[in-house]
């Protein structure tokens, strides 16, 4: 009976260490910093890596990279939002300035509203959302559902 | 790796997930495109996109395993408007694990994945992943022969000058 | 393999790894390194071991002669990205000599094409 209860606590604690130890070693605090440097090529790789680990922290900073005078900055970072959120907003990094600025407006106004949802859930091995992080799944074409499994992110 | 041709228009691959299939697979689908009469360029678009659909399923699926199958199916297709084209479907078995699950993972190699999804993106006219009823994903490609391969940019417009 | 110390001026190392060589020489404009084959995500390993090695040596110059690449995806991008990152933070230059149509229009569809020196021969990048 205490072993039992002693093992309950050692799992009580370790499960909520664990957020922390997976925080801790899966850190995109890095390649998040990399989407201010004065370097393009970082803040490209920067998008990239951060898509690939589908941070949904780095998402204002990717929005405002939207309004980068760089074309190729522009356009990892709008590839990059719509890995990580299905949703471009209609934002094209070719375009003219002054309907990027439109586009970029939109995705902050959608970011304000609480409305941009991070792209997909993965069904994980033990059925549980995983511990710290609410996502939501899109249904291709942008509509929102709870439904388990979604498309994989590659 | 093991090989069923249904029809003269159609490729079936079984294949493990083992990267040096990867030149096998892009020989025979060069091949095939070929003979289905793809230019040059198309048939290196449509190898290079498959490769990469198929090096994310290594990774991303099987987590670079190289025991596990993956079914690849060519066929040609025809659409009322875009005309004749092609899809192609990458079938994975794999399981659906959150990356935030993996301790560890690849950020502390910065190798840049995403990379090849831009690029089936820009060699293919359409890329749809679904989940696959008994687990797994489906990828289906489409490319038809208008199709230039860009990066998302109006056709008439492929290479802008940077401003 | 190691090189050989007697020969004289250039050295050469080479590396075959189920159809990716990869041969070094070290010039007078630093190092040259010759890759032939097709680098995807089973050869690209192999290559970027390859070239992080010879980035810890901080070369000057690192010159990539890829006329004998057939074939390269995005790992071999990214690889190549990764290594010209590497160098340059420690003052180095690295250059890509020789690309193949096919492999150029891999490097302009994701625009990092316009990060790299891209020349049409190795003569060509130790000229300047």
């Amino acid at each position: 009976m205490r072993r039992d209860r002693r093992y309950r606590q050692l799992w009580r604690y370790g499960s909520a260490l664990m957020p922390l130890l997976m925080t801790a070693c899966y850190s995109t605090a890095p390649q998040r910093q990399q989407l201010t440097s004065s370097n393009p090529l970082d803040k490209v790789l920067g998008a990239v890596w951060l898509a690939e680990a589908g941070d949904a922290q780095a998402v204002h900073s990717l929005v405002a990279l939207l309004e980068d005078h760089d074309r190729t900055v522009r356009m990892y970072a709008i590839l990059a939002l719509e890995r990580l959120c299905g949703q471009t907003y209609g934002y094209k990094y070719y375009e003219p300035e002054a309907q990027r600025a439109a586009a970029a407006a939109r995705w902050r106004e959608a970011l304000r509203r609480g409305e941009v949802r991070l792209r997909s859930v993965r069904q994980v091995e033990s059925g549980n959302a995983p511990a710290g992080r609410q996502f939501e799944a899109t249904q291709p074409g942008g509509g929102t559902a709870s439904s388990e499994g979604d498309s994989r992110t590659p | 790796m093991s090989e069923a041709q249904c029809d003269s228009n159609a490729l079936e691959l079984e294949l493990r997930s083992d990267p040096r299939l990867l030149p096998v697979v892009r020989k025979k689908l060069r091949a095939w495109a070929a003979g289905q009469g793809w230019t040059a360029d198309q048939v290196d678009e449509i190898a290079l996109a498959v490769d990469e659909a198929l090096a994310n399923v290594i990774r991303h699926a099987y987590g670079s395993e190289h025991c596990h199958p993956v079914l690849l199916t060519a066929r040609a297709v025809r659409d009322p408007q875009r005309g004749e084209g092609l899809e192609i479907r990458l079938r994975d078995f794999g399981k659906q694990v959150d990356p935030a699950r993996i301790c560890g993972r690849a950020l502390d190699e910065p190798r840049p994945g995403g990379l090849g999804v831009h690029l089936m993106q820009a060699m293919m006219s359409s890329i749809e992943y679904q989940p696959a009823s008994g687990g797994g994903m489906l990828l289906t490609m489409r490319k038809y022969r208008d199709h230039v391969a860009r990066c998302g940019e109006p056709r008439e417009g492929r290479h802008e000058p940077a401003p | 393999m190691w090189p050989d110390a007697a020969s004289h001026g250039k050295v050469g190392m080479n590396q075959h790894h189920d159809g990716l060589r990869i041969e070094t020489l070290a010039g007078q404009h630093g190092e040259l390194v010759r890759v032939s084959g097709e680098v995807d995500l089973r050869s690209s390993p192999q290559l970027r071991n390859r070239l992080l090695r010879i980035a810890e040596s901080r070369p000057r110059r690192l010159i990539l002669d890829l006329s004998g690449v057939s074939y390269m995806d995005s790992s071999g991008v990214g690889t190549m990205v990764e290594i010209k990152r590497l160098i340059e933070q420690v003052g180095g230059q690295v250059v890509l000599a020789g690309l193949q149509p096919r492999v150029r229009s891999v490097f302009e569809i994701t625009q990092l094409d316009r990060f790299f020196r891209i020349v049409g021969s190795v003569s060509e990048a130790e000229a300047r």
